[in-house]
């Protein structure tokens, strides 16, 4: 059991995402980075898919209200509890009346932008539409379908303060998967339907530049600054469905990318998707910084999406192994 | 099936090959524990241990490979003469993509790195020496 003790704001309670709703009209929301979320919930032994609070502005600060464990994961944020320095990417106990601050976000090369903060069993608010995910432009799910603010309370589902098993943490992902192109993190992207209606040379300018994430990017959508993108005729389309990922062009020839909190339509012309395996990538990327973007096929996506898989299952079995250890184990 | 002396045997000639100093296996409804008897050449503690002051080793919990920096972070989490607070995260062992926590018993200051950095450790094995201290502010 938490209270939220000081935010900064944009932090809300977060799941995998609300799927199979599109054709209602309803977003998919769900955490940027799913990957750091479902991390955070194995360290604790929870489903991948518990909620979880995903933290974008830092300093974040929490006081446990009884005994509790937790999990941290995403960016190195410099956590502290009761003052003393945690590791990123770990599990600890903590004990009624301690408070959990979540610093800035460091690191150079490798610096991510956004954290996230489990609870054993995960946080305990109504499932609305089969996720408990905020959807913020419906106002629902998540804690009241709104941004976390000062003096809320947040309960785990299947609290257990007598069997918390921590001191123990991940390598990163950044570190496991890595994916760069020269300096820049890189993002793996299928052409979409109106690839071909680019000219040559904004099909190249797309795939060699560098694109920088504008202050105009939330979780709704990146939108990014760079090399203009020219169409060889002009489009005009109807709104049609989009899923997260899309890169939409419009008229200006700055590309956005939509994210978990995209509408379900759009009428953009669009040059790209993002694979879902390399969304977290994207969900870490901070307001500032510069991507690239790697043309990739089918095979090799559904290639990526297996290896991501795979990885969470190699945690999921070291983890257990672990937590094994530590409360069945032979003296 | 190889009888337990047999297995015994076979456990000793694959444990030779290694730095493993105790191993523990359930076969069946028995356990077998061997445990290396000859402690492992170790240099001495550094001159720097005043005789009549208390020092302790920070040993591994588990086996992995000692890490002595965060995958994420540059500096390493202790350096010699530096001070540590029972429960301080000291140093990781990674096993795959876990890395336990080696955390601290006692207060103390750390005086020698006993491990090398990415070296593959056993259970038990002494990673670092620590002089006891009265308080973390003493």
């Amino acid at each position: 059991m938490i209270e939220i003790i000081a935010t900064a704001g944009l932090a809300t309670v977060q799941d995998l995402g609300r799927y199979g709703k599109l054709r209602y009209g309803v977003g998919r929301s769900g955490a940027m980075d799913r990957l750091a979320l479902a991390a955070a919930n194995l360290l604790l032994g929870n489903n991948e898919g518990a909620a979880g609070v995903e933290v974008q502005l830092f300093p974040f600060a929490v006081r446990f209200t009884s005994d509790c464990g937790f999990a941290i994961a995403g960016a190195d944020c410099a956590a502290q509890l009761d003052g003393q320095a945690l590791l990123p990417w770990s599990v600890y106990p903590a004990y009624a009346g301690q408070e959990l601050v979540l610093g800035l976000p460091q690191g150079s090369t490798l610096r991510a932008s956004r954290a996230y903060l489990t609870l054993p069993g995960g946080i305990d608010v109504p499932e609305v539409l089969g996720s408990r995910s905020t959807q913020l432009r419906g106002a629902f799910g998540g804690l009241a379908g709104r941004f976390l603010q000062t003096g809320d309370h947040l309960r785990a589902a299947a609290p257990d303060p007598a069997n918390i098993t921590a001191g123990f943490g991940l390598v990163p992902p950044s570190v496991g998967l890595p994916l760069q192109v020269g300096e820049r993190p890189a993002i793996r992207v299928l052409p979409a339907a109106e690839y071909c209606c680019f000219t040559p040379r904004s099909k190249e300018i797309f795939w060699s530049g560098e694109w920088r994430i504008t202050a105009q990017s939330d979780r709704y959508g990146y939108r990014l600054a760079g090399t203009a993108l020219e169409f060889a005729e002009p489009v005009e389309m109807l709104s049609h469905g989009i899923v997260p990922g899309v890169i939409q062009v419009p008229s200006g020839g700055q590309p956005i990318i939509q994210l978990s909190d995209a509408q379900p339509s759009g009428g953009y012309p669009k040059i790209g998707t993002v694979i879902e395996a390399d969304l977290w990538r994207l969900g870490q990327a901070p307001i500032g910084s510069s991507i690239r973007f790697v043309e990739t096929t089918w095979d090799d996506a559904i290639a990526a999406e297996q290896e991501m898989r795979a990885w969470l299952t190699e945690l999921e079995r070291l983890i257990g192994l672990r937590r094994a250890q530590a409360t069945g184990g032979r003296p | 099936m190889p009888g337990l002396a047999d297995q015994i045997r076979e456990l000793d000639c694959w444990l030779e090959g290694t730095d493993i100093e105790l191993l523990e296996l359930d076969v069946g409804k028995d356990m077998i524990r061997l445990r290396r008897e000859a402690s492992r050449q170790r240099s001495a503690p550094p001159p720097s241990v005043a005789a009549g002051i208390a020092s302790f080793e920070i040993t591994a919990p588990s086996v992995g490979i000692f890490r002595r920096t965060h995958p994420v972070r540059t500096a390493p989490l202790v350096q010699p003469s530096q001070q540590v607070g029972a429960g301080d995260v000291v140093g990781l062992l990674q096993i795959g993509a876990l890395l336990v926590h080696v955390v601290a018993p006692k207060d103390g200051i750390v005086i020698d790195i006993l491990a090398e950095d990415g070296a593959a450790v056993g259970y038990g094995t002494a990673l670092m020496r620590v002089v006891e201290k009265g308080s973390r502010n003493g």
